[in-house]
């Protein structure tokens, strides 16, 4: 079927293109964080949840941190599932940690990295390890912050416990129309600015440093940040870097692009307090910067 | 809850639904009029329907809600707010709805370039591939084909008929009878679009236009460059063809 319409010039078709199509792939996962949102809020009481959790400071960061096995959201619906645990009464180091793994400690990225790699179960297993490592020690250097610098912001607040609130399906669905609302806009303007930065921002020239053991690491995390592709496909796009860049330098851009995102980065502003926000960005940074010049180091011996 | 509050609440909800349906009606246009493939890998269409689908479900009670004056749960966001939600999201629907996209083209290579992307065969087959016959199981019809081929057979596919459709691209450091033929492949979206590119020489380029697609058909070769074999195509036949239905392969490649 042919349809009249607006053809728009080389660049200009690209931002275009990518821009929207970086809208539709978020769509049916914005969708699943709304509704498991919806679900949770109907149908887990705050009660139930808060006795669920571990003791332990340590225990609830360690299982908030692998809960995407449980509820395997990628990054697109993490952030709307986090909130409503927040309001729930999770603790917003938990919810931090779990915004932090969830995208990539759970079944659906792991088998697809281990698919992108052709079965190399030692990239996928480094790949769990690094960011679940980075989501612990965020998740545990987030409860030592003072409780009114470490909590959802109050803009990034969703109903809590009302047990007066209508149930059903119809009500399901008003909760997660509202959710999608209050998310889309920060789903959108990053979409924009990620179709932006990956069509006029050049990087031509960092095939150059993929070789160095800290440099290369160091050019491909800002990358995976501009790039703020989904995680159940970045690994694709890992995969291709692979001739040209060091281990580390693919892992850390697996790791870091599902923690510190341009398309999910006003999301997360809008969540979480600031002092937590810069510690998410600050310490996932040099973690894993850290932790990829380490296995570079380490492979070269 | 006055009047007036509740008709701008009831408003705002059919905006709300009209938006969710706008994105209904983006999907389904999309695909028919063949669009998707340019957004979207083909592998993720049922999941993009079931979005449209489920999209027009919310529109539809959304406004069915204005109407029986439901009151929403939670939503808390600034009149101001709101405004600036509505107009933002108006902008990839009007796109969608108005653009006729073309696949992602040479300028989605940030810069790279494209000789920096030939692909080239392993430099030491493996004995399978050593002791595996190199006639392919079907003609190699097109340059997923192709690429089926090279993994199948290496270095032992050369002197093989091949055809392969793709963007000519021309670039330094490539002679004057050659130039590379690009194809994007794609996991999920064009956001991850990776570039491939095999090199072509050609007895004649002055016809080929640059940046378009074009098939090439000739035979499968090998040329020694700065110690890397590139895998070549020696084409005889160089024509212009119009974008593909789908113009990018799978996360396979």
């Amino acid at each position: 079927m042919t349809l009249p319409g607006l053809e728009l010039p080389g660049r200009l078709n690209e931002f275009a293109v990518v821009f929207v199509s970086i809208v539709l792939q978020s769509l049916p996962f914005v969708l699943i964080g709304v509704f498991a949102s919806g679900l949770v809020q109907q149908f887990l009481s705050a009660e139930t949840l808060v006795r669920w959790l571990p003791r332990s400071r340590l225990g609830v960061v360690v299982l908030a941190s692998t809960f995407g096995f449980a509820a395997p959201v990628c990054d697109c619906g993490v952030i709307p599932l986090a909130r409503r645990f927040g309001a729930k009464g999770v603790p917003a180091y938990a919810a931090t940690a779990f915004i932090v793994g969830a995208p990539v400690v759970n079944p659906v990225v792991l088998l697809s990295t281990a698919f992108a790699f052709q079965g190399s179960w030692a990239i996928t297993g480094l790949r769990m390890g690094m960011t679940l490592s980075v989501a612990i020690a965020v998740g545990l250097a987030a409860s030592a912050l003072p409780a009114g610098r470490a909590g959802l912001v109050a803009g990034g607040e969703v109903g809590g416990e009302d047990l007066s609130a209508p149930r059903g399906l119809r009500a399901l669905v008003s909760t997660a129309t509202d959710e999608f609302f209050d998310v889309i806009f920060f789903v959108i303007l990053g979409a924009l600015f990620t179709a932006a930065a990956q069509t006029f921002v050049p990087r031509g020239d960092l095939a150059a440093l993929g070789a160095h053991p800290a440099l290369s690491v160091l050019a491909l995390m800002p990358v995976a940040t501009l790039l703020s592709i989904c995680s159940e496909a970045d690994a694709f796009v890992a995969r291709a870097f692979a001739a040209t860049f060091s281990t580390g330098a693919i892992l850390a851009f697996m790791a870091i692009g599902q923690i510190v995102d341009l398309r999910n980065g006003f999301l997360l502003f809008r969540t979480l307090r600031p002092r937590l926000t810069a510690l998410v960005v600050l310490l996932s940074y040099a973690l894993v910067f850290a932790e990829g010049w380490l296995i570079n180091t380490a492979m070269a011996r | 809850m006055t009047a007036s509050v509740e008709r701008r609440g009831s408003r705002a909800r059919v905006l709300r639904g009209g938006i969710l349906l706008g994105f209904a009606a983006l999907v389904a246009k999309l695909f028919a009029a063949g669009q998707m493939s340019r957004y979207m890998a083909p592998a993720l269409d049922p999941l993009t329907a079931l979005t449209g689908v489920a999209l027009g479900v919310m529109g539809a009670m959304e406004i069915a809600g204005s109407r029986r004056r439901e009151r929403g749960h939670g939503h808390s966001s600034e009149p101001f707010e709101q405004l600036l939600t509505y107009v933002l999201v108006l902008l990839p629907l009007g796109l969608g709805l108005v653009l006729i996209p073309r696949a992602l083209g040479p300028g989605a290579l940030g810069g790279e370039s494209v000789a920096r992307l030939l692909l080239a065969y392993a430099p030491d087959p493996t004995p399978s591939q050593r002791a595996r016959p190199p006639a392919p199981s079907r003609p190699v019809a097109d340059t997923a084909d192709l690429l089926r081929l090279l993994r199948e057979a290496g270095m032992a596919g050369a002197g093989q008929r091949v055809r392969a459709t793709g963007l000519a691209v021309r670039a330094g450091g490539l002679g004057a009878d050659e130039f590379a033929l690009l194809r994007y492949a794609i996991a999920h979206c064009v956001a991850d679009a990776r570039p491939l590119a095999l090199l072509v020489s050609a007895p004649d380029t002055r016809e080929v236009t640059w940046d378009r697609w074009v098939e090439v058909e000739g035979v499968l070769a090998v040329s020694e460059r700065d110690g890397t074999s590139l895998v070549t195509i020696a084409a005889d036949r160089v024509r212009p063809v119009p974008e593909p239905a789908e113009p990018y392969l799978g996360s396979a490649f």
